[in-house]
């Protein structure tokens, strides 16, 4: 599908309210713990104390005991069926083993919460506790302490080779090694999970706050071996989920427990118990050399990528090649040497977080430019600019590129705010240094299936079924009726949107991967085009006319260059209704995925990315060298996206994406203790940032000059790449400050004091750098 | 353990029946009907759950109602109907000061008492974040909704 040849849009690319917001506002939005339903059950958990252990015995005596119990559920009462996105790994409850501590023991559902919280204080579980391997080095070696009943701990194992890159080691004119280490951090949505499973014929339902209830909805078909149109998955509002709520989550607890009472059963997680049962980002080591020559071209880059999974796999397997892929950076590097591994521990399971492996993958590609700057004496941003991938390149996996790469533009921008910054006054009295940094990236939208329905009624306004997910960033609410609109020639208020689970809409493989407005935009789109050419079709033989010469515009179907002869849409369809038939069709999208070449890849659970975005951030900083804090006083964030669909929500995204991305650099840090407890699994001690931490401005710019080729109206996907490059340009900007800059993240006040005090010495401003760090050893296996 | 209690809520009694640790937030939610203030934490560090007591804002995940006997209680719904709460809940969704929205309750609350004592316009950057620093929001990044405020605050009352 290409984009329209004129860029006269009465919807897409205006500013569009959020036609949600004031129902959201006001507290009158249902999320999934306000829906009770008539005689329902609250669920509670009983969780392993321990990360790892033999279970002896549960006795649930007692909690059943408890006047309001209903049932009690452990293992011994449901399937030994195990359920997870690639590797089925997971027990509904934890069975003879525990393998992390908050892991599922039983659950127990009772009349009320509080009955149902005191039951599941009662339940006795006997475990015989064993040594845990909680270090991810050292469970990558370990043959000795397993997570599961495999001969080693590693799940996982890409590789990606394309060319000779020992010879190109060999001869070249510097080889620079990088290693940088990065921890765990919690999507924090505010909403914490929860599920409301209800029998119903033949099947069940679930109310369910999901990111992808297609998804659920198909896993748990398959765990208990149901058919899957006898499920439903309902999604209400949601309140917040970057990741965090793509998996099934406790719905497989909630529905075996539904299915053993035949009542409805609502489980809703304490935030305590959301910390420390979900999916956070997964800490992770990347070692990183690259062999250059003397202008700093990159001719060969060896990656060895370890992601921590936890102890289940979840998406993990898939985020392994995703990790391997992003090595590169948004650089052309035509030989390559790359592994990712995936382990697994016995702490919380890891999974997808917004830009899933993009903030790790960032900071190690962009510390490694500039440690290559470094050691050739050169200018990062000039190493950057001699290497950026553009159109007919290949990428990793050997995928051409067929777009116009726009990193350097992208920076240009950047650097003209950097310039601006430096030479600004500093306020007197603020004693503290500047630092100033970029980072650069590309970032792929996902292109996964969607399908989508558009009907015309009678009266000319028309109703759009989408399976897409409405995760709050307005793409399903606003975005997509807007492209409805803008196809069928409507007023935006006259396009009615259905949406919110598996029920009234077709497929739509859910909120993820930056995918919405690109793949169930695509869906979309094709669907109201079809109704247009049937409505288009209806008044040609009205009209007399050839339906080429006839588009839909202001809520009529003109003939081109003569617009006063024409009918309103209404008219046309009434007509249609009662002499072709109704006015309905469906869009069906799939990326298509061009052919790669030149690479190998053994091991990688899809063959490439999707069309890439680009993108640069920039920074300023002010470092108070007495505590080590730092804080972002300027942000510059430049997106090519493609068109951009929605400015006023598309600048949402960046703002809150690039937020994230400092909460990631600078404070946020899920913390996991050796007994594999983790210690920070709050609000309070895990440090999100609040309105009063973040910069007084952050300035978003979007390049719009590279519309995309396959996406609607020219849009490409942006949920996901502002959050993975803050850390990046902040590390950048550490080390404008400080000459070397931490190879640890987070980048909170304790790291950046270890690394003032590594350094030996607090340099002048402008003073020489130090030379490159050397070579690590090999990271295990 | 239940005793009956009159919670006044949005200038409306309440008669409901609680137990002596039945908290502010579950009332408004489970016994009013009233669901806008969510439970984000229980722990007093979201502030999705704060509502206003006379005038002041508070985490209803941490009071007790019998705490609010003879006192007036004041939820997003409440406020938002018309006056200033609607002028700032219009200003909210101008900003695009809303994602996911279940922050937003919360937030609204926190400016309505916030802009209750400040006159039209007084209210600092400062005051502003001051006053919503206990809202946590995940979704915005928080600058549209530091505008809103801000149009809010200069906004005839």
């Amino acid at each position: 599908m290409s984009a329209e040849e004129s860029d006269q849009y009465l919807n897409v690319g205006t500013r569009l309210i959020r036609r949600d917001a004031a129902e959201r506002l006001t507290g009158h939005t249902a999320y999934t713990e306000d829906i009770r339903l008539p005689g329902m059950l609250y669920g509670v958990l009983v969780q392993s104390p321990v990360a790892a252990g033999r279970l002896r015995r549960i006795d649930v005596d007692r909690a059943a005991a408890l006047d309001g119990v209903v049932k009690v559920l452990t293992a011994e009462d449901v399937t030994d069926r195990r359920y997870g996105n690639y590797v089925k790994d997971q027990p509904i409850f934890a069975r003879d083993r525990v393998r992390f501590v908050g892991e599922p023991v039983a659950l127990v559902a009772a009349t009320s919460l509080a009955v149902a919280r005191r039951a599941a204080g009662l339940v006795e579980v006997d475990i015989e506790a064993t040594t845990p391997v909680v270090d991810l080095r050292e469970a990558l070696t370990s043959t000795e302490v397993l997570v599961h009943d495999r001969d080693t701990n590693v799940i996982e194992d890409v590789h990606i080779s394309r060319g000779d890159v020992d010879a190109v080691f060999h001869t070249a004119h510097a080889v620079v090694h990088t290693e940088i280490e990065s921890h765990r951090a919690h999507q924090a949505y505010l909403e914490p999970r929860a599920v409301t499973a209800a029998p119903a014929p033949g099947g069940f339902s679930l109310i369910m706050s999901t990111q992808q209830p297609f998804g659920v909805r198909a896993q748990l078909a398959e765990l208990f071996d149901l058919p899957t149109g006898a499920i439903e998955v309902r999604v209400p509002a949601i309140g917040g989920g970057f990741g965090g709520k793509l998996h099934l989550l406790f719905a497989p607890q909630a529905t075996a427990m539904t299915l053993a009472t035949g009542r409805p059963v609502q489980i809703v997680c304490s935030r305590a118990e959301d910390m420390a049962t979900g999916n956070p980002r997964e800490n992770s080591i990347v070692r990183m050399s690259s062999a250059v020559d003397e202008s700093g071209r990159i001719l060969a880059r060896r990656c060895d990528v370890v992601l921590d999974a936890g102890a289940y796999a979840m998406d993990t397997p898939v985020l392994t090649s995703m990790a391997a892929f992003y090595a590169t950076g948004p650089y052309r590097i035509d030989t390559l040497d790359i592994r990712g591994r995936a382990v697994y521990t016995n702490t919380c399971p890891t999974g997808s977080f917004r830009g899933p492996s993009g903030p790790q993958m960032v900071y190690a590609a962009e510390a490694q430019i500039e440690d290559i700057a470094q050691q050739l004496g050169l200018d990062p941003a000039e190493v950057r600019r001699r290497n950026f991938i553009g159109e007919g390149d290949r990428g990793p996996t050997g995928e051409l590129i067929t777009l116009r790469g726009t990193t350097e533009e992208c920076m240009r921008v950047v650097e003209s705010r950097l310039q601006r910054w430096r030479q600004a006054d500093v306020a007197p009295g603020d004693h503290r240094r500047r630092g100033y940094g970029l980072a650069c990236a590309w970032w792929s939208t996902l292109g996964t299936p969607s399908a989508a329905a558009v009907e015309l009624h009678e009266d000319g306004t028309a109703t759009l079924s989408s399976g897409g997910t409405e995760i709050g960033t307005g793409a399903i609410s606003t975005a997509l009726p807007s492209m409805v609109a803008e196809e069928l020639g409507l007023r935006l208020d006259r396009v009615i949107l259905k949406s919110g689970g598996t029920r009234d809409s077709p497929y739509d493989s859910g909120s993820r991967g930056s995918r919405t407005m690109f793949a169930t935009g695509n869906a979309t789109v094709l669907a109201a085009r079809a109704v247009a050419e049937q409505i288009r079709n209806e008044a040609s033989r009205l009209l007399e006319v050839d339906p080429a010469d006839l588009v839909l515009r202001e809520g009529r179907v003109e003939v081109k260059g003569a617009p006063e002869t024409g009918m309103t849409i209404a008219e046309v369809s009434a007509s249609a209704h009662l002499h072709s038939g109704p006015v309905v069709a469906t869009g069906r999208y799939r990326a298509e995925l061009a052919p790669v070449e030149g690479s190998d890849l053994q091991g990688a659970r899809f063959l490439r990315l999707g069309e890439p975005t680009f993108h640069c951030h920039g920074v300023e900083i002010a470092l108070d060298e007495e505590t080590g804090r730092v804080d972002v006083l300027n942000f510059v964030a430049v997106h090519d996206v493609g068109r951009v669909v929605n400015p006023v929500g598309a600048r949402g995204q960046v703002e809150g994406g690039v937020v994230q991305g400092i909460g990631y650099a600078l404070t946020e840090n899920l913390r996991t203790n050796d007994a594999g407890v983790i210690v920070n699994g709050n609000l309070h001690d895990y440090r999100l940032p609040t309105i009063a931490d973040v910069p007084p401005n952050i300035e978003t710019v979007f390049i719009e000059t590279n519309h995309s080729h396959t996406g609607p109206f020219g849009a490409k996907g942006l949920g996901e790449p502002p959050v993975i490059l803050p850390a990046a340009a902040i590390g950048s900007a550490l080390r404008d400050l400080l000459g070397v800059q931490p190879y640890h993240l987070p980048l909170d006040a304790d790291r950046v004091v270890l690394t003032m005090a590594e350094r030996g010495s607090r340099p002048a401003p402008g003073s020489p750098p130090s030379t490159a760090r050397p070579p690590k050893p090999e990271v295990g296996g | 353990m239940t005793a009956r209690m009159t919670l006044r809520v949005n200038g409306s009694d309440h008669d409901i029946a609680v137990a002596p640790d039945t908290l502010l937030l579950d009332a408004l939610r489970y016994e009013c009907g009233l669901t806008g203030a969510k439970l984000g934490c229980g722990t007093g560090d979201c502030g999705a759950c704060t509502v206003t007591v006379d005038g002041e804002a508070v985490n209803s995940c941490l009071m007790y109602v019998l705490e609010c006997e003879g006192h007036s209680v004041e939820t997003v719904e409440g406020v938002t109907a018309g006056g200033i709460g609607a002028i700032v809940a219009e200003e909210f969704v101008k900003a695009d000061a809303v994602q996911c929205g279940f922050c937003s309750p919360g937030i609204i609350m926190s400016t309505c008492a916030l802009l209750a004592r400040t006159e039209p316009g007084a209210a600092t950057d400062e005051d502003i974040k001051e006053a919503l620093a206990g809202n946590l929001c995940r979704c915005t990044g928080y600058l549209p909704i530091l505008d809103a405020v801000r149009r809010a605050s200069g906004a005839p009352r």
